[in-house]
């Protein structure tokens, strides 16, 4: 794998190609998770970390140096997401070790994990959701599709997606009044 | 660790911070729009609990609502009621009625309820099972007779319905299948119709009758127009050069009749409401023979 790539390398049309990255350092992040914290955590909470690590990279797109090592940034931001993973699972586990030989998160990025943790709840909840709710959800808010266009994907009409946008935005808002 | 279900993940926590984001956005914006509409939002703690919705931009009554009651309704003219009623949320106008109910909360599906009340042989009257009234007692609602579209939609389900003119209401008595409710509307749904004067019309062997404008759609009436023809091309322009065609959803939007005495009378619905409404307006109406009828009106 070429761990040894710029941020540059990820830009595709003005925005990080986040398939490419995951495709690409799912693994680098993984062999740093597991020396990090071996069989401690199952591999359900390995998937949350990486992807909460994916996610706080493309959170922080307008702060990367292009001309940085992708797999710095994704280090750093891994050992931060893992030592709170920890903390918050009261994991009683020593990674002093790992404090020198990763990178540190000296970037200034904001990792946010109170946001993360309520995101995480949400997305649980989503989760259940019936697999065109989900799809109808993804175009419109990650890929940035319209409504037309959506509805013409899924043969539905127009405003049976916005019905379905409209649920399932109530279901966030419930759930982040809820946590208040 | 699997990359796909990593991207799905990422993806879907992405997509939760775009809408979290969008909807802090939504709702500053809704308040603005409302202030600048003058529209009453009022926040209704009742026995029945309807309040009124300050966010949600949606379509909430399914393919039937009409574009005029879509931008009323997307101006947040739309009553939600608490979680535990049959009622999901409903608009009320003296020309639209839309009203959804909560499957769950019915402890009936669809089908059920059409196979148990609309399931009748040729001849045999179809059973009323849905009779929604005003505090007078009048009827604003029946599942037979003004009753538009029927859908269903993730465990809702829809009634809409158009009418000449839909009474008053301070309250909907409603009863479905015998599970009752009484909801409030909103003092912003119990506007008064407003009317319209004629200023001129290019026709004049044809009689201007009345104009009247709600909140989700706008009627003219005429007499003795011989010749007039439901025209696509019909609409109503506003002073600011905004078209509005007929909603011409059913026939309780328009009609053209001629009666015993011989005079050809018309009506139609256009998806015009208060909120887009100017104190002039142009009437663009056509003859069989497509020649153009011009009114203009003011207020």
């Amino acid at each position: 794998m070429k761990y040894n790539r710029e941020i540059k390398h990820y830009i595709k049309d003005n925005e990080l190609d986040l398939e490419t990255i995951i495709k690409e350092f799912t693994p680098y992040i993984s062999k740093v998770i597991d020396n990090m914290v071996h069989d401690y955590l199952n591999d359900e909470d390995k998937e949350e970390i990486a992807s909460d690590v994916f996610f706080i990279l493309w959170n922080n797109k307008e702060k990367l140096d292009v001309n940085r090592l992708m797999s710095s940034y994704l280090a750093g931001i891994t050992k931060n997401v893992v030592k709170e993973k920890i903390r918050k699972k009261k994991v009683d586990l020593d990674i002093s070790e790992y404090e020198n030989t990763l990178f540190d998160n000296n970037d200034n990025l904001d990792i946010l994990f109170d946001d993360i943790e309520e995101i995480n709840k949400i997305e649980k909840i989503l989760s259940k959701m019936k697999k065109i709710d989900k799809q109808i959800f993804i175009s419109f808010y990650y890929y940035s599709k319209s409504i037309k266009d959506i509805a013409k994907e899924q043969r539905i009409s127009e405003f049976n997606v916005k019905q379905r946008l409209y649920r399932i935005r109530n279901k966030i808002r419930k759930e982040v009044n809820k946590n208040g | 660790m699997d990359s796909k279900n990593i991207y799905e993940k990422t993806k879907m926590k992405i997509a939760i911070s775009k809408a979290n984001k969008e909807d802090i956005v939504m709702d500053n914006t809704k308040v603005n729009i409302l202030k600048r509409l003058g529209i009453a939002i009022i926040a209704l703690v009742s026995t029945t609990g309807v309040v009124f919705a300050t966010s949600a931009i949606i379509n909430k009554f399914g393919p039937n609502s009409s574009e005029g009651s879509q931008r009323a309704i997307d101006s947040g003219y739309i009553a939600y009621s608490k979680e535990d009623s049959i009622v999901d949320s409903f608009m009320l106008d003296r020309y639209n009625f839309y009203i959804t109910f909560r499957e769950d909360k019915l402890g009936m599906t669809l089908d059920e309820i059409q196979e148990k009340y609309n399931k009748v042989e040729i001849g045999e009257k179809r059973q009323e099972y849905l009779i929604i009234k005003n505090e007078k007692g009048e009827k604003v609602f029946s599942n037979i007779g003004n009753a538009y579209g029927l859908t269903s939609e993730d465990g809702n389900i829809f009634y809409t319905a158009t009418s000449k003119e839909f009474p008053k209401a301070k309250k909907l008595y409603v009863d479905f299948a015998g599970k009752k409710e009484v909801l409030d509307v909103p003092e912003s749904m119990q506007e008064d119709l407003e009317e319209y004067k004629l200023k001129s019309i290019s026709d004049e062997s044809w009689k201007f009758e009345s104009a009247l404008i709600s909140n989700t759609a706008f009627k003219i009436y005429l007499s003795n127009c011989n010749g007039i023809d439901h025209n696509e091309k019909n609409r109503v322009v506003t002073s600011d050069g905004k078209e509005f065609y007929s909603q011409a959803r059913s026939d309780g939007d328009g009609s053209i009749s001629v009666e015993s005495d011989g005079i050809v009378r018309y009506y139609n619905t256009f998806s015009l409401g208060k909120l887009d409404a100017t104190d002039e307006l142009t009437i663009y109406l056509y003859k069989n023979d497509g020649s153009e009828v011009v009114i203009e009106l003011t207020k």
